[in-house]
């Protein structure tokens, strides 16, 4: 068999694995060129239905893919990759339901939008099968680059293109950062792979003489992610940038790379590094209490309620890394999975409501909140729903995606971190129950009633109902769920 | 760590050339400034602006399209080296990817990056 023959072959093979991701580039591509040619001026909304079928048919390619390892040993589908990619997925195609009235409204309808969300989605998708630093790089790029264009997408408004601009430059930096890590810990196993099972073995038998080098370079991937998940220290990009972006790309940045980044967080730090766990585990436990803190204590002083969506999504991602500190990787994967999944849910009906009430894209305060239990009672319930599930007060979904994590944490000895973790939860609920409090018992101010988008009062709908049935079912439910998906 | 030894003598070398050299020519040299002196390009045209100017964004669309163009080819040079090995499924395989890059370019024109008011 000649060499190009065996390339052929390995190609036909490994394919299948990458049917979603592939499907999401070439049709977004397609869209792009000629695709956008053919389309009028003030039809540019029918993209968003084309964006959404691709992503659906791209999620259902991704979940039927074969259970198995290819390109090199740099790409893995598994049970871990397939439920991180169908959140993906999901908060896509949230995304672009809420983008609706609002783009409609900006008259900003344009097929770049929409293109990037899927390129974005394609990266993360890659990423959360990425089992070789290499591969796990340059989807994350993929992923990370379209946001930024993303966040600074009104280009007219000075504080989108700021955010951008800031997002970018960290994010630049932060990339540089874990790539140098990766160098390292290539150099530090000698410098033959970056495959990250290989790597672990290899890292773990470094001498003393070495272990230095492994030091410096788990530091630096760890901080690289520590920036793209938004953790205390390197969070900093993350309230700018997601005051300043488009509410809906706000939206999908709090979902979707959020959850790919953690995906591929268990990937390289839950498994792949487990034999060098000492080196990392400690600092992670500082990143994580860290973020606890001053998410939570930041967010108490927040004005605008995205900015307070912001700080409080830092604190969510504190508490996911008690998942990724687990011992038990399996566990640990159920745990940050069904904290995401429902994350996600209580995330998106949030912001359909805060989308809803900004209209053409300004009034964010928590002030205009004010009296929304008089004016429209069923929408109040529905955002008081979801911000006590973010709070995580019981009989609601979010308490049981919590306890879970915490339960796992207690387990693997986590103590102090847990009873951290436990008390900024305390403090969480007064940020939120804050809220309830103006929706509920604060004068409205005399405004006329605009009627909700389809779309949106689709998305509050469904991700409320699916709140209080989680509720019902509680712990059975999630823990099916959590077996039946990352098996 | 002893292999470093070198290194660090060549560092310290490099650091203490021009600290004493400067100090040996401040100590020779006559002292006369004037004006003239002190002028950015001091025996050549009077400089007219300021040097930093804002550049039309064309220029960067046209910079970042020759990068991705100029690393077409670079990918292009191990394939040509190849070529004989990687017969027909290396042909298509390039195939594929310059056609690729034809779509990018399709769309940068059909957005008219391209015209040059």
């Amino acid at each position: 068999m000649s060499f190009a023959q065996g390339l052929l072959e390995a190609l036909t093979k490994d394919l299948p694995l990458l049917y979603g991701p592939a499907l999401l580039a070439v049709a977004a591509t397609l869209m792009l060129w000629p695709g956008d040619r053919f389309v009028g001026r003030g039809n540019k909304k029918a993209w968003a239905f084309v964006a959404a079928l691709v992503l659906l048919a791209a999620g259902a390619l991704a979940l039927t893919a074969p259970t198995d390892e290819g390109f090199n040993r740099m790409f893995r589908v598994d049970g871990l990759t397939k439920g991180f990619q169908a959140l993906c997925v999901m908060g896509g195609l949230i995304t672009i339901a809420l983008s609706q009235p609002q783009l409609n409204a900006l008259k900003e309808q344009t097929v770049e939008y929409y293109a990037l969300i899927l390129f974005s989605v394609c990266g993360m998708m890659l990423l959360v099968g990425a089992t070789d630093l290499v591969s796990m790089y340059f989807s994350l790029e993929l992923m990370a680059l379209c946001i930024y264009v993303l966040v600074a997408y009104l280009r007219h408004q000075e504080r989108s293109v700021e955010a951008g601009l800031k997002y970018f430059l960290l994010g630049a930096f932060s990339s540089g950062i874990l790539l140098y890590g990766i160098s390292l810990l290539f150099a530090a196993a000698g410098g033959v792979t970056t495959n990250l099972a290989e790597l672990n073995g290899r890292l773990a038998l470094v001498s003393a003489n070495g272990s230095l080098l492994v030091y410096a370079g788990v530091l630096m991937v760890l901080v690289g992610f520590a920036f793209k998940v938004a953790a205390v220290p390197f969070h900093m990009w993350s309230p700018d940038a997601y005051e300043g972006a488009p509410t809906p790309i706000t939206a999908f940045m709090s979902m979707a790379p959020k959850a790919a980044a953690l995906g591929a967080f268990l990937r390289v730090f839950g498994t792949g590094f487990q034999g060098i766990a000492s080196d990392w585990m400690l600092p992670l436990a500082y990143i994580a209490g860290a973020s606890m803190v001053l998410g939570n204590v930041a967010a108490l002083r927040q004005q605008s309620l995205k900015r307070l969506l912001a700080y409080s999504s830092i604190a969510h991602v504190g508490y996911m890394l008690l998942g990724v500190m687990s011992g038990d990787a399996q566990a640990g994967a159920q745990a940050i999975w069904l904290y995401m999944l429902t994350y996600l849910l209580m995330q998106s009906g949030a912001f359909a409501i805060l989308i809803y009430l900004q209209g053409k894209g300004e009034g964010e305060r928590i002030d205009d909140f004010r009296g929304l239990g008089r004016r429209q009672p069923v929408l109040a319930f529905a955002m008081m729903v979801f911000l006590l599930s973010l709070a995580g007060i019981p009989p609601l979904v979010g308490f049981f995606s919590k306890f879970i994590l915490f339960k796992l944490a207690i387990e693997q000895g986590h103590v102090a971190l847990t009873v951290l973790a436990l008390l900024t939860s305390a403090v969480a609920a007064y940020y939120y129950l804050n809220v309830v409090a103006v929706m509920y018992f604060k004068e409205a101010p005399e405004t006329e009633r605009a009627p909700m988008g389809s779309l949106a009062t689709l998305v509050v709908t469904v991700s409320c109902a699916l709140i209080l049935v989680g509720t019902f079912f509680g712990f059975r439910l999630m823990d099916w769920m959590g077996r039946i998906v990352l098996g | 760590m002893r292999g470093y030894a070198p290194i660090l003598l060549l560092f310290l070398v490099a650091l203490a050339l021009p600290v004493i050299i400067w100090n040996l020519s401040r100590l020779l040299r006559p002292y006369a400034p004037s004006a003239a002196k002190a002028s950015t390009y001091e025996c050549g045209i009077t400089p007219a602006t300021e040097a930093r100017d804002q550049f039309s964004v064309r220029y960067y669309l046209v910079a970042v399209m020759f990068l991705v163009f100029d690393v077409e080819t670079v990918f292009l040079f191990p394939w040509a080296v190849q070529m004989k090995e990687l017969a027909l499924f290396g042909l298509i395989e390039i195939g594929i990817f310059l056609f690729l890059l034809l779509f990018g370019y399709g769309y940068i024109w059909s957005k008219g990056a391209l015209t040059w008011e």
